[in-house]
């Protein structure tokens, strides 16, 4: 049992902020009302989890290859993971998802 | 070795369990993107275990393209199935 | 023609002879398969000759002989190349059924600004398209090429090819329809019919192949014969390049031509209906 080196503790820290992301769109997805306010949680912490752990994931890796690639993964989930959020909320508004709002709750489908 | 039948007994539990769901489902979009779950816990899986290649046919074919094609049918054909 | 058939004569009643013969021959086939089963080496016996012979010749000979550090790229395009055109064929079969079958039925294009086969207008998605895309295309073909010597190959980047086609057509509306009217958005892409010319292309260049060798004194689809210059082996290398490629034309191709016959219908095709002809497919 050494002691951690700079990078490994950078890599943990990394991890530990992608798994408490990951766990904050879990639970928005589980908690909250309808469909748009879901999206909004699984939409911005999904990004940031996946983000953050495969940050940490190419502090880990040992080959240069690996870690310039999961990079790119990064960059690429950066890109498309906001994107089809957008997509599917777009979608589902044309759909005629109902809204949720304070005065007027609806179910997770829309339903009133 | 232990931790790796650990993970290979969670990623097929999980296969079982999509692949029940979308057989059990009635909307057929539910269904597809259900069977694009199945799809990529099977490349995870076949990863896993070694064979890089049928894991990265099974990403791209299941994952992706079955899933499409089952959306588009499903437009095409009615969304629920009773 | 997008009508149901009136009053097709339904389908003459096969001859005795031929449905006696047809019991026949089931059972007969049927015992035969069984009897050959019980004679099959056990399911993974070490003994048996393909994991005593077959399997360490593959392992030791395959990066010598074809040039692949890839040994699954080795037997999938060198040494089983009857068994991959034959998957070639079967889904170049499918692109063409589904082709056929959802012709017959006059499938019919969606009414305009329903369906997916319309564009789905946002300038997020599409700014976020023009960039995805090409990565996603220029993947591809690093797929075919990289399966040399990684996980990868002419069936994946393919697949990854018509999937960025899909993507084009999920966001910009069908290639060359449906954006004449959007001079801003791209027209790059194969339409149905290019991707039918590229799936045709594809199955072509893999049975052209085959044919060449035998031209060249092997027998079919045995590429170490061809006079590309150089050691058998390099030979061979190219030669499996080539089918990798006239595999990933085909499965692109295909791919594309199930999502047009899926989700626009037969619009390309000259097989219009006729304004008004409800819904009787």
């Amino acid at each position: 049992m050494g002691a951690f080196t700079l990078t490994e503790g950078f890599a943990v820290l990394l991890l530990a902020g992608g798994l408490f992301f990951i766990l904050a769109a879990v639970i928005g997805i589980l908690r909250l009302p309808d469909f748009f306010t879901r999206l909004h949680a699984m939409g911005k912490c999904d990004t940031a989890g996946l983000s953050l752990s495969l940050l940490g994931l190419a502090l880990l890796a040992g080959d240069p290859a690996v870690t310039v690639k999961l990079v790119l993964v990064v960059v690429l989930v950066a890109l498309a993971n906001p994107t089809a959020t957008h997509a599917l909320a777009r979608a589902a508004l044309r759909a005629g998802v109902k809204v949720w709002r304070a005065d007027e709750p609806v179910g997770p489908a829309g339903e009133r | 070795m232990a931790e790796g039948h650990l993970i290979s007994i969670g990623l097929l539990a999980a296969m079982v369990v999509s692949a029940a769901c979308a057989l059990a489902v009635k909307d057929l979009l539910a269904a597809a993107a259900l069977f694009g779950a199945f799809s990529f816990l099977t490349a995870t899986w076949f990863a896993l275990v070694g064979a890089v290649d049928v894991a990265f046919t099974e990403a791209c074919v299941g994952g992706a393209l079955t899933t499409i094609l089952f959306v588009s049918t499903a437009f095409r054909t009615g969304r629920r199935f009773d | 023609m997008g009508t149901a058939p009136p009053g097709r004569p339904p389908a003459p009643g096969t001859p005795r002879v031929r449905r006696l013969l047809g019991a026949a021959a089931f059972p007969a086939l049927f015992v035969g398969l069984v009897v050959g089963m019980t004679q099959l080496p056990e399911f993974g016996d070490p003994a048996s000759p393909a994991s005593t012979h077959l399997s360490p010749r593959f392992i030791e000979d395959a990066a010598a002989e074809t040039g692949a550090a890839n040994m699954v790229t080795a037997v999938l395009a060198d040494y089983r190349g009857y068994d991959t055109l034959g998957e070639a064929a079967v889904i170049f079969a499918a692109g063409l059924g589904c082709l056929v079958i959802l012709a017959a039925a006059g499938a019919r294009p969606d009414p305009p600004g329903a369906g997916m086969s319309h564009p789905f207008g946002s300038v997020v998605l599409d700014a976020a398209t023009r960039i995805l895309v090409p990565v996603v295309l220029l993947f591809a073909v690093y797929v075919l090429i990289h399966g040399h010597v990684s996980p990868g190959g002419g069936f994946q980047g393919g697949v990854l090819f018509g999937s960025g086609l899909i993507m084009m057509r999920l966001v910009w509306g069908p290639a060359h329809e449906g954006r004449a009217h959007q001079p801003a958005v791209p027209a790059f892409g194969p339409g149905l019919r290019g991707s039918l010319v590229l799936a045709c292309a594809g199955i072509l260049a893999y049975v052209g192949i085959g044919l060449a060798a035998m031209a060249f004194g092997g027998e079919f689809l045995n590429y170490g014969t061809l006079p590309l210059g150089g050691d058998p082996a390099h030979v061979r290398e190219l030669a499996t390049l080539g089918i990798e490629a006239a595999v990933f034309l085909t499965v692109a191709g295909t791919v594309a031509v199930l999502f047009d016959t899926i989700s626009i219908g037969m619009r390309e095709s000259g097989a219009p209906l006729p304004p008004g002809d409800g819904d009787s497919a």
